[in-house]
């Protein structure tokens, strides 16, 4: 990879990169350091990645790797929530009146997405988000192909019956 | 079909792309069933409102920070840095050269040293002064002495001080 693929690179995922992190920690400030530190790497790593080839699986798949990271760091203390993005978890009931907006549906979208077990989000983000293959997935993930969709499938259903139960047409 | 394996078929549907090319079987299901109609919008909205989730951007401090860690830290960089200061002491070095030569050029010259000639002039003359001035002091010591001889001294030992050889 050459500096100029490597600018270029950074310039096309660096938002990526940085809301899979934000999907995943749900903090901001972590979600900064590991964005930055997977572009670092990027650099560091330049020497193996072909020049030409696109390298967003591999920004991803380091991402996701320092999130993981990050969260067994935090294993030992519950799941703070410090986005400032996400919804009020007290405001449980809302009435027809509210949640009309898109802003709204994805306060609660992001709520429920942070009940979900972190590799469920993952593979929600990678693929609903990122829009990424399911062999893309399977290989970043190390899971199989069977494993990957029924897990989808379940997560896709958590998340219909979070919003659902919260009166939210997705 | 049951609803229960039907909606698996539409998870798949939505898997390959959408819910654009349902099979037959699927959608006589959904014909008929409100409950998987409704199932079906709700996935098909879920995968809208995931894909619309507010993007932030990269905050721009990190950004710096990662071109100040990759493409601004690389070797490339510090070679220029060290090019540029190469180039300032040799442009220094011209300097202090160029003032030094014109400062010899254009200071006045001292006064050219005597030739070997004129040394060789001058010390012929510098002995011919001393031997002369030498010869002088030698006469004048000798008339010195021998007028205190005449009026001091007896002739008999004023002839022996006049003739030390004839001394026994």
């Amino acid at each position: 990879m050459t500096t100029n693929e490597f600018e270029a690179a950074v310039m096309e995922h660096k938002d990526r990169v940085h809301n899979y992190a934000r999907g995943i920690l749900r903090d901001p400030e972590d979600a900064k350091d590991v964005a930055q530190e997977c572009l670092i790497r990027l650099w560091r790593h330049r020497e193996q990645i072909e020049p030409g080839t696109r390298c967003r699986s591999w920004l991803l798949r380091s991402a996701h790797n320092l999130c993981i990271d990050r969260l067994r760091r935090r294993s030992s203390r519950p799941e703070v929530v410090r986005d400032e993005d996400a919804a009020d978890p007290t405001d449980a009931r809302p009435g027809p009146e509210r949640l009309t907006s898109s802003a709204e549906v994805a306060g609660r979208l992001e709520r429920a997405l942070l009940d979900l077990d972190h590799r469920d989000r993952a593979i929600v983000l990678l693929r609903e988000v990122e829009g990424l293959a399911y062999e893309e997935i399977a290989e970043l993930l190390d899971l199989k192909m069977g494993t990957l969709k029924a897990t989808l499938h379940r997560a896709r259903e958590k998340l219909r019956h979070a919003l659902v139960a919260a009166e939210v047409t997705p | 079909m049951t609803c229960e394996e039907l909606r698996l078929h539409i998870h798949e549907a939505q898997d390959d792309g959408g819910m654009g090319a349902l099979p037959e079987l699927v959608s006589s299901h959904l014909a008929t069933c409100g409950a998987c109609r409704e199932f079906r919008n709700d996935l098909e909205s879920l995968s809208h409102a995931l894909r619309a989730l507010p993007r932030v951007p990269l905050p721009e401090d990190a950004l710096d920070a990662i071109w100040r860690e990759t493409i601004r830290a690389r070797p490339g960089a510090s070679a220029k840095r060290a090019g540029f200061w190469r180039l300032a002491a040799a442009a220094s070095f011209v300097t202090v050269l160029s003032t030094a030569t014109l400062y010899l050029v254009f200071t006045p010259a001292p006064p050219p040293g005597p030739s070997a000639v004129e040394l060789a002039r001058a010390s012929a003359q510098a002995e011919m002064v001393f031997g002369y001035t030498a010869r002088a002091l030698a006469a004048t010591r000798a008339a010195t002495t021998d007028r205190i001889l005449a009026s001091k001294v007896s002739p008999a030992v004023r002839g022996a001080a006049s003739h030390p050889s004839r001394r026994p």
